[in-house]
């Protein structure tokens, strides 16, 4: 089972005074494989040097260093315990390019990941945990898409009054709330006050997370 | 095998340092005998009259002022010791080395079991004890031969082999102790092997303690004992090779089972 898995941890440790070449062929031996080519071109990729002692490294170097060290022997499942952390924007890019071809050629991805616009922008499925339990499954596009709008008003200190209206902010600019309710009946509402200009949007992966936060604690 | 040479390479360096360490001053206690010896003249016999502090040592069983005696002294406190604590560290250290560096999570996350880990750290631990051994006598051997003194080597030989003994007895019960700490090992592990070591000493001064010999591996490791009888003592052997089972036992058993952060 384990020689199927690749596994990140999200805090890397290493065996101190080990070179990168070493550990990446230690653990290769270790699953009684031979990748050293899928090692070299993973390092290639994310411009990982693979001469230098792991102690020297900084932090996202490291943890490129465990990126290879899961993927090189091109296991079915990956289990990736915030992978990105540390990690440059670019590398980052490149990173979920790699993913998304080893997704492509059959394997599956597991990730958790507190940046909730990468979960929005390279996922297929999220879940949403708290406290070890599961309070939401399904895939990103659904649970961007709960019915509930992210609506602002701009040019009106006054925000309408109507049943499913969540998160009030009035500010200076103008009002913004999130609406979970019939759609008809908040534009027979907005058409009674006056305002500038109106945005209906989906609201953001991490709204929809605090959301089901929030959730949570009403239920305790 | 990869995790067993992994091992060995990582303790490389202390494995060095620990054999040159021992191996030079057993030589410089040997090479240091020749002029002992004409200065000393009646000096043995003051040697074993000291009352207990020579009881301590063993010293009122040999002749100080023989070459064997006197390298049976020395090497119980050099060898004896020195190869005891070794022993203690790497056997502390070999399990629960992984927790405290976090290297754990990398090694378990690897498709090998527990039971191959455990078993591949014991057989590096062997042989790190195997190859201080081999470094020391080899040193010792170049300077017996360079002083030209007459050895036994057949009690030569039972000295030795009473330390190997004492300090795979060591190692195996650090080991067993390893897999139930997380950290702070090293500790315990030179703790235990100073514990043992006075036990001894206090034995050897009383009569009445004389049944701590069953507990310490330094009951029968005993180079004055070793070589004033030509033999090692089988009893206490005996309880020694039990304590080093269970230690070894243990590890396993509790390894498989463990709760590793």
């Amino acid at each position: 089972m384990l020689g199927q898995i690749g596994y990140l941890p999200s805090e890397t440790a290493f065996y101190s005074g080990m070179k990168v070449k070493d550990l990446l062929s230690f653990a290769a031996k270790m699953r009684g494989v031979d990748c050293k080519e899928e090692a070299k071109v993973l390092c290639e990729r994310l411009e990982l040097n693979p001469e230098r002692t792991i102690d020297q490294l900084s932090l996202g170097n490291r943890k490129k260093v465990g990126i290879v060290c899961a993927l090189q022997h091109a296991p079915a499942l990956y289990i990736l315990d915030e992978p990105t952390g540390g990690l440059d924007p670019l590398m980052q890019r490149e990173f979920y390019k790699i993913l998304k071809e080893r997704n492509e050629q059959g394997a599956t991805v597991f990730l958790s990941s507190h940046n909730l616009f990468e979960v929005s922008r390279y996922c297929k499925h999220a879940a949403v945990i708290r406290e070890g339990r599961i309070l939401a499954l399904d895939s990103v596009e659904k649970l961007g898409h709960t019915g509930v709008k992210r609506v602002s008003l701009r040019g009106t200190g006054q925000a309408p009054t109507l049943p499913g209206m969540r998160d009030v902010k009035v500010e200076a600019e103008g009002v913004r709330f999130l609406y979970d309710g019939d759609v008809h009946l908040l534009l027979q509402a907005l058409a009674s006050i006056s305002f500038e200009d109106l945005t209906l949007t989906d609201p953001e992966l991490d709204e929809i997370f605090m959301h089901y936060y929030e959730k949570g604690d009403t239920l305790q | 095998m990869t995790l067993f040479f992994h091992e060995l390479k990582r303790n490389s360096l202390s494995l060095m340092v620990w054999s040159g360490a021992i191996a030079f001053m057993l030589a410089v206690c040997v090479f240091i005998y020749p002029e002992m010896a004409s200065q000393m003249g009646e000096l043995g016999d003051m040697f074993a009259d000291m009352g207990s502090f020579s009881e301590a040592f063993g010293m009122d069983q040999l002749n100080f002022g023989e070459f064997m005696g006197y390298f049976a002294i020395e090497c119980g406190n050099t060898l004896g010791l020195g190869g005891a604590l070794f022993a203690a560290i790497i056997g502390m250290g070999a399990l629960a080395k992984e927790e405290r560096d976090h290297t754990a999570e990398l090694l378990l996350t690897l498709p090998v079991s527990r039971t191959k880990v455990v078993a591949e750290k014991f057989g590096a631990l062997l042989v790190q004890i195997l190859v201080l051994n081999l470094v020391v006598v080899a040193a010792v051997a170049v300077s017996v031969l360079v002083i030209g003194e007459e050895v036994s080597l057949s009690k030569m030989a039972l000295l030795f082999l009473a330390y190997v003994l004492l300090q795979i007895e060591l190692a195996c019960i650090t080991f067993g102790i390893s897999a139930f700490i997380k950290r702070g090992g090293l500790g315990i592990g030179i703790g235990l092997a100073l514990l043992l070591y006075f036990v001894n000493i206090l034995s050897n001064l009383t009569e009445d303690a004389e049944f701590l010999k069953y507990i310490t591996p330094f009951g029968y490791a005993d180079g004055s004992q070793v070589i004033a009888n030509g033999a090692i003592e089988i009893k206490y052997l005996l309880v020694g090779a039990v304590f080093a089972l269970l230690g070894v036992l243990a590890a396993f058993l509790k390894y498989n089972k463990k709760d590793i952060s």
